[in-house]
């Protein structure tokens, strides 16, 4: 039995079910990142050693990891425009670059969060790193979930776009929509912890 | 179709570059010795929010889009507010958070400012 509206748009809604699907999700990520971004205000505002925390992150790379996934982003919607003109051979170069950003993003990652652990810099250290350990782990494990939708886009998942491109067309949209929603998070988790 | 894909990228080329300039700036503008905080702290806020309205509505295609998914958004919003709202109002309604700390491994302290003594007495 065929699943309905999975590519047709639904008359009520003029959405195709997936993305009205993924919009509620995020719409609950708001709400879960908001409930850290209103705590971090709360603790940021009353901790008079918060500024203790700015010397001992590194800017530098916080930068490469914000080109990392504005790249990302790119990418990630060249890879649906690539599949919307039915050229799947770009849209594999395009997500193949997204993966590479991604995975770029979290190799920085990596070498950040050693750096800290090696000066015993770990989340008891002082409520500035329980910040900004939960915020940065929790945006690195939605990181490490797109990047296994990617992996199966780009792996097992791409057959579908043989018998269903259409509908194939719509879960890269979809796939995307989260993706750019995890960079938009970077974009404000930046300034806020690193910066200012 | 054609077409009108091909003036999406372009707008997806420019936007592109301007968010990587953004970037430059916002680490730039930190470097900047603001004589108040609140005035680096708006700054900073402000390139981050025309960095995430650029991102969302030319990648997320807000821009352009059902108005089902403003609904289900403008929910979302509202409580972002309340969200947000939360932590100025605890400010406001006395609360101070007292940190004790010799070296820092020792656990912060949180006192509530008075309200303790007060509620006691009002037993």
């Amino acid at each position: 039995m065929k699943i309905p509206y999975n590519e047709d748009l639904r008359p009520d809604t003029g959405l195709y079910n997936a993305k009205l699907g993924i919009w509620l999700f995020l719409a609950s990520e708001v709400m879960l990142f908001g409930g850290l971004f209103s705590a971090y205000i709360m603790l940021r505002t009353s901790d008079p050693f918060w500024f203790d925390i700015k010397p001992k992150l590194n800017v530098p790379l916080a930068t490469l990891n914000t080109v990392f996934l504005i790249t990302s982003s790119v990418t990630m919607v060249m890879s649906w425009v690539s599949l919307k003109l039915k050229d799947l051979n770009k849209f594999k170069i395009y997500l193949g670059l997204t993966l590479l950003c991604s995975f770029g993003f979290l190799i920085v990652k990596y070498f950040e969060y050693s750096a800290k652990f090696a000066h015993g810099y770990i989340p008891a250290y002082s409520t500035s790193f329980a910040c900004y350990f939960t915020m940065t782990g929790l945006h690195v494990l939605h990181v490490i979930g797109g990047i296994v939708v990617f992996l199966y886009f780009i792996g097992p998942g791409i057959k579908m776009w043989n018998s269903e491109p259409d509908r194939f067309t719509n879960r890269i949209e979809v796939a995307g929509l989260y993706w750019h929603f995890v960079d938009l998070v970077w974009i404000f988790l930046f300034p806020a912890l690193y910066l200012l | 179709m054609s077409e009108d894909i091909k003036h999406h990228v372009k707008i997806y080329r420019n936007v592109f570059i301007i968010l990587l300039i953004c970037t430059g700036l916002t680490v730039y503008a930190s470097t900047i010795d603001f004589n108040a905080v609140t005035l680096g702290l708006f700054i900073g806020l402000l390139i981050a929010c025309i960095k995430g309205y650029l991102v969302a509505a030319n990648f997320m295609h807000l821009n352009n889009e059902k108005s089902f998914i403003y609904g289900t958004l403008l929910l979302a919003v509202v409580f972002f507010i309340v969200l947000m709202s939360i932590p100025l109002s605890w400010n406001m309604n006395g609360f101070d958070v007292k940190t004790d700390r010799n070296n820092a491994f020792d656990e912060y302290k949180v006192v509530k400012d008075n309200s303790h003594e007060h509620g006691e007495e009002d037993h």
